[in-house]
């Protein structure tokens, strides 16, 4: 008797946290293929009677909008190739190259600490800066702003793996003569590329997703990121609501692609370094 | 020798490229508040001694601290409680509800806003069904002393999977049989969970609550999306407070003070967790 209500209370816990989590997405989801007329039915509808294409479709023809993803796919890319590749060279570099552990432990700590940064810190005197050099509103000016957090995380992620990476491959290598270079690149980062792929793809996610450095740095079409967007539709149609939900779905759809790919790695993407995993 | 230094070089110099990045702004952020708004003129700590004169500043602190308070909690207590229940034997498939549970920690978190400003909706979203039996639905945001937890919620939805990850990982790595054995000997769930589970993980709890209060005492995205800040103040936390400031008022010194008291906050509860992280091992 007292198992039955266990499980019953198991998975009303489950299915209801499942609801919360899945209902905002879903209502977001349906929303975006309701008609005017729909939308405007009390009570709502659960499905789409007539579900329509159009705002996608609209929101595709304008040119802004195409304007906003590619920059989003520029920017994300550009900061999420530098980011690695920094982060690599840097990660293996505290992870091999310091010999001393009270350094090593200082280097590390002033990394994470860099992360920590508060962005609003840093938003103002960059505002300032990239005016100055006339690199507001371009993509290399935010890519280089999005690598105060893409180095850090790069950085500490990098030197996880090639602290766990077992030492005893690369001695090998030293013993039959190569240098340090060429054992880190001929042996020690094709074994590694798995994971360096999935730093790639987290930093993709966070500079596809950024959104107060954006805002602030990058006011043109040419150069705004689609998380603007989103957020500019909602002050522009405050009543075209199926509009603004059919930019929210577009903008989080390849992030949800990207999630089914590395889904096994979140717990060290996310918690960034507080459990191993 | 000369050989080895090269290499070391090119491996440490992205080192000082980051220190370049990060250290600088931050410094140039101190200088700019010594003065009137845009190095108009030097005022040394004037603008500090305004701030905690400004009731608007105060007000923002009791926004910011209320909404911490609240979204710390709940996230560290549902957290708790979702790990321990999909930890139980009797669930299957695992994988399955840990996946989905997960999602929301990828969704943009400006989209999220954007995503409850329509759930809330009170004519088209499911709230409107209320209105079937004769009550009308709450106006989440802007009822000015709903939009707090409204904001909350929407912090909730985005970060309880953190705190839920951060302790399921450390509730499964207990040994089996310890549990097990305490099942046997008649255990109830509740004795398990504080007599067994919670020594295991305390420290790991404290992690969460002090990674979890860094990123909520900033919280900016979310809000941004839902409320703006609004309605009048009800939402405007620090954040939301340093950025009207800066590029609203175009105040940037008084802006910039702000985010230094903002930053010292932040860095205190970040040396603390890293002491608890970094030395823990």
């Amino acid at each position: 008797m007292s198992k039955i209500i266990k499980k019953v209370l198991i998975y009303l816990v489950l299915i209801t946290y499942l609801i919360f989590t899945l209902l905002p997405l879903y209502w977001n989801f349906i929303t975006s293929f309701k008609t005017a007329v729909e939308l405007s039915n009390i009570p709502p509808t659960l499905f789409p009677l007539n579900p329509t294409l159009y705002f996608y479709i609209d929101l595709f023809y304008m040119r802004h909008f195409m304007e906003l993803i590619r920059n989003s796919v520029i920017v994300s890319l550009g900061n999420a190739i530098l980011s690695t590749l920094i982060g690599t060279i840097l990660g293996y570099g505290i992870s091999r190259m310091i010999t001393s552990e009270q350094s090593k432990s200082i280097a590390t700590i002033l990394v994470i600490l860099a992360r920590m940064f508060p962005p609003l810190i840093m938003v103002i005197p960059y505002y300032i800066i990239l005016n100055a050099i006339g690199l507001i509103n371009t993509w290399f000016g935010l890519i280089t702003v999005y690598l105060t957090f893409g180095i850090p995380f790069a950085t500490w992620t990098m030197k996880g793996f090639f602290d766990e990476f077992p030492s005893q491959i690369e001695e090998a290598a030293f013993i039959d003569g190569c240098s340090k270079f060429d054992t880190f690149f001929r042996i020690t980062l094709p074994i590694l590329l798995p994971s360096i792929f999935v730093v790639f793809i987290f930093t993709f996610l966070y500079s596809w997703n950024e959104f107060l450095y954006a805002l602030i740095l990058t006011t043109t079409y040419d150069s705004q990121t689609l998380t603007i967007g989103v957020f500019a539709t909602v002050s522009k149609w405050e009543i075209a609501w199926s509009k603004i939900a059919a930019a929210g779905i577009i903008s989080a759809t390849p992030v949800l692609f990207f999630f089914i790919l590395i889904r096994k790695y979140l717990a060290r993407g996310i918690t960034f370094g507080v459990i191993k995993g | 020798m000369s050989k080895e230094l090269y290499q070391k070089i090119f491996f440490l110099s992205p080192f000082f490229l980051l220190m370049l990045l990060v250290i600088f702004p931050l410094f140039y952020s101190i200088y700019i508040s010594f003065f009137k708004g845009f190095l108009e003129s030097f005022c040394g700590l004037e603008n500090y001694f305004y701030l905690f004169q400004d009731p608007r500043f105060i007000s923002t602190i009791k926004v910011t601290l209320t909404f911490t308070i609240i979204t710390v909690t709940s996230q560290t207590l549902i957290g708790l409680l979702l790990a321990f229940v999909l930890l139980q034997p009797e669930v299957k498939n695992k994988s399955f509800w840990q996946t989905i549970f997960l999602l929301p920690l990828v969704i943009p978190p400006i989209v999220a806003g954007v995503m409850f400003k329509i759930l809330y909706h009170p004519s088209f979203g499911p709230f409107s069904y209320l209105s079937m039996i004769k009550i009308s639905p709450p106006l989440w945001l802007e009822d000015p002393n709903l939009a707090i937890i409204s904001v909350s919620l929407i912090n909730n939805w985005m970060w309880t999977p953190f705190t839920f990850l951060i302790f399921y990982t450390g509730m499964r790595a207990i040994p089996h049989e310890i549990i097990e054995s305490a099942n046997l000997d008649g255990a109830s769930g509740l004795d398990i969970l504080t007599k067994i589970i919670f020594p295991y993980i305390k420290t790991l709890i404290l992690i969460a609550i002090l990674f979890r209060s860094i990123d909520n005492l900033i919280a900016f995205d979310e809000i941004m999306g839902s409320t703006a800040g609004g309605p009048a103040f009800a939402t405007t936390t620090f954040a939301i407070y340093i950025y009207k400031l800066a590029f609203k008022s175009w105040d940037l010194g008084y802006a910039s003070a702000a985010s230094v008291i903002l930053f010292i906050i932040t860095t205190t509860i970040a040396i603390i967790l890293i002491k608890l992280t970094y030395f823990r091992r």
